[in-house]
């Protein structure tokens, strides 16, 4: 990236990258794909212990803007993930600070971090995945819960 | 890595309580020290071009707001803090080198620990030799990180350690400070003096070298582009620091304009003038932002470089548009998932709906039964559930 204003994003990734190294998190783990492409990262968001996701783990892909951090990144599942707010053909997710709540002062590994609370908080009633949020309004969290131990079971372990 | 400096910096080191002043001295937008700090009026502070980019990526129907606290931000209350850019250039012109040193601490107090006890004569008599190895090991240890900041062409963050043979002799001086009479150099001129003096001679070193020389710059360890290697304007002489060529410029109603008169406007400013009504509109944009953080720096730069700021952040743009997303694969994928969801959905339902039945019957006895049910689901998926994915495996490998 030999230009200013990407430069200026590429300086406060190079950052991110290196505290991304140091801040080894049990939750989730970011990377840029390559060390030449600091706008491409690659991560792994492991489910909380307690929650349906508890075992799993699956890969997110992240798109950063060349403005960023004006702009959030783009981070999507590439693993499948069975969620209320996950789509469920493309992995987008529906987070607020992913789109207007978005703020220069997050990270990327703070979106994350935002990601993984969003798992075991999710929101029915703004639903990217209808079908699993209906189950969800059921009331019957155990129909939910299964299902999702057993796509997290399916896709998401080992 | 170690080349981008960063308040991580600190963490192994004997003085980790510096880590929180050292991210305390950097923009929360872009997270390198301040540039010409502006403070707002929920007492934040950003960069002057990174708050100002910020407010003009703010879609026109929400108001701009602090990136920090969303306070309302408005960009002609925003005031200067001076106080700030001092403190960030003092702190800069000594960091490499408290930095070095409380590496330097860290090691050796790591080294006694190791050899405590059993060798402790035979250590001291070969302390000088074995700081002055770590010190080679170290410094081409730092040689090797710096490729990659080479590669990715930032000219940020000079690799100071790697630019002159005075730093990584530094280290080993602050190393062991007997060995070679604990001089250290200064940061601005390198010239050799004990720490206490340093610290006194900086200031003058400063006011000396910023009359008399714009033609020699000096490169201060850790210190980011040469535009804020100057001191901070306080530090000037007034007959050195003459009346700004830069006046801010304002900002625009582009609804009340259309596009000649939009068009006219830029090129009133002498910046390029292509392109439909939202792309001059854009451009003006980052223009005001780019020529009023100027005038916000010590030393400003010029309009030339600017204008290559404006094509580059456009650049940038163009190639970002044109680069396409992978769509087909995303698709593809969406192909090789759905219908299982959807079974799987199916039988969730008509699941629920048994359970409530059950429940209705048993609901004395709540708990047990109804964890078995769930055990049984994710242990081994039930029979309908797996033949519907041998199903819907061996449909995909049919139709491909
Ligand atoms: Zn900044
Ligand atoms: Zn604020
Ligand atoms: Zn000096």
């Amino acid at each position: 990236m030999n230009n200013v204003s990407s430069r200026a994003a590429a300086g406060r990734l190079l950052r991110e990258y290196k505290t991304a190294q140091k801040d080894k998190n049990e939750h989730v783990s970011i990377a840029p794909v390559t060390e030449s492409d600091l706008f491409h990262w690659v991560g792994y968001i492991r489910g909380a212990e307690g929650t349906s996701y508890e075992g799993g783990e699956w890969k997110i892909d992240i798109n950063v803007h060349p403005l960023y951090p004006l702009f959030p990144p783009e981070i999507k599942f590439v693993t499948a993930m069975c969620h209320p707010n996950v789509d469920w053909k493309d992995g987008t997710i529906c987070l607020d600070i992913l789109k207007g709540q978005w703020s220069p002062a997050f990270t990327l590994y703070s979106a994350c971090m935002a990601i993984v609370a969003l798992l075991s908080e999710p929101e029915p009633d703004s639903p990217y995945n209808v079908d699993i949020a209906n189950v969800m309004r059921l009331k019957d969290h155990e129909a939910a819960d299964s299902l999702v131990r057993y796509f997290t079971y399916k896709y998401a372990m080992q | 890595m170690d080349d981008v400096s960063d308040p991580s910096d600190w963490t192994s080191t004997s003085l980790p309580q510096l880590e929180p002043l050292d991210t305390g001295l950097r923009c929360r937008i872009c997270r390198d020290w301040y540039t010409a700090p502006m403070i707002t009026e929920c007492s934040h502070s950003f960069c002057s071009l990174c708050i100002r980019k910020c407010i003009a990526a703010t879609p026109s129907a929400e108001a701009p707001c602090c990136p920090i606290c969303r306070a309302s931000v408005t960009e002609v209350r925003l005031r200067r803090n001076q106080v700030l850019e001092d403190l960030c250039f003092w702190f800069r012109s000594s960091r490499m080198t408290m930095l070095e040193f409380a590496k330097a601490q860290a090691e050796s107090s790591q080294e006694k620990k190791d050899v405590s006890g059993k060798r402790r004569r035979h250590h001291l008599v070969n302390k000088t030799e074995s700081s002055q190895e770590d010190g080679i090991r170290r410094s081409s240890r730092m040689r090797r990180s710096v490729s990659y900041q080479e590669h990715l062409d930032l000219d940020h963050e000079q690799p100071t350690e790697d630019n002159s043979a005075a730093n990584s002799g530094c280290f080993v001086i602050l190393d062991d400070e007997e060995a070679t009479n604990g001089l250290v150099p200064c940061p601005v001129c390198n010239q050799r003096m004990t720490e206490k003096q340093v610290m006194r001679h900086i200031e003058s070193c400063l006011s000396v070298k910023s009359i008399s020389s714009s033609s020699h710059q000096h490169s201060l360890n850790g210190t980011t582009a040469s535009s804020t290697s100057k001191p901070p304007k306080t530090l000037l002489t007034s007959s050195s620091f003459s009346s700004k060529p830069f006046q801010r410029l304002p900002k625009l109603q582009y609804s009340l304009l259309n596009e000649s008169k939009l068009r006219n406007k830029l090129q009133d400013l002498g910046i390029p003038a292509h392109g439909n009504k939202q792309t001059l509109q854009n451009r003006h944009t980052e223009w005001v932002s780019l020529w009023n953080a100027n005038a916000d720096l010590t030393s400003p730069k010029s309009k030339t470089q600017l204008l290559r700021e404006l094509s580059e952040w456009e650049a940038s743009l163009t190639r970002y548009a044109l680069q396409g997303k992978k769509e087909e694969d995303l698709d593809a994928w969406a192909m090789t998932h759905k219908s299982d969801f959807q079974d799987l959905i199916a039988i969730a339902r008509s699941s629920v709906q048994k359970k409530q039945k059950a429940e209705e019957k048993s609901s004395v006895i709540e708990a047990e039964p109804r964890k078995l049910e769930e055990v049984a689901v994710v242990e081994e998926p039930d029979e309908e559930i797996t033949s519907l994915s041998n199903n819907f495996v061996s449909g995909v490998s049919s139709e491909d």
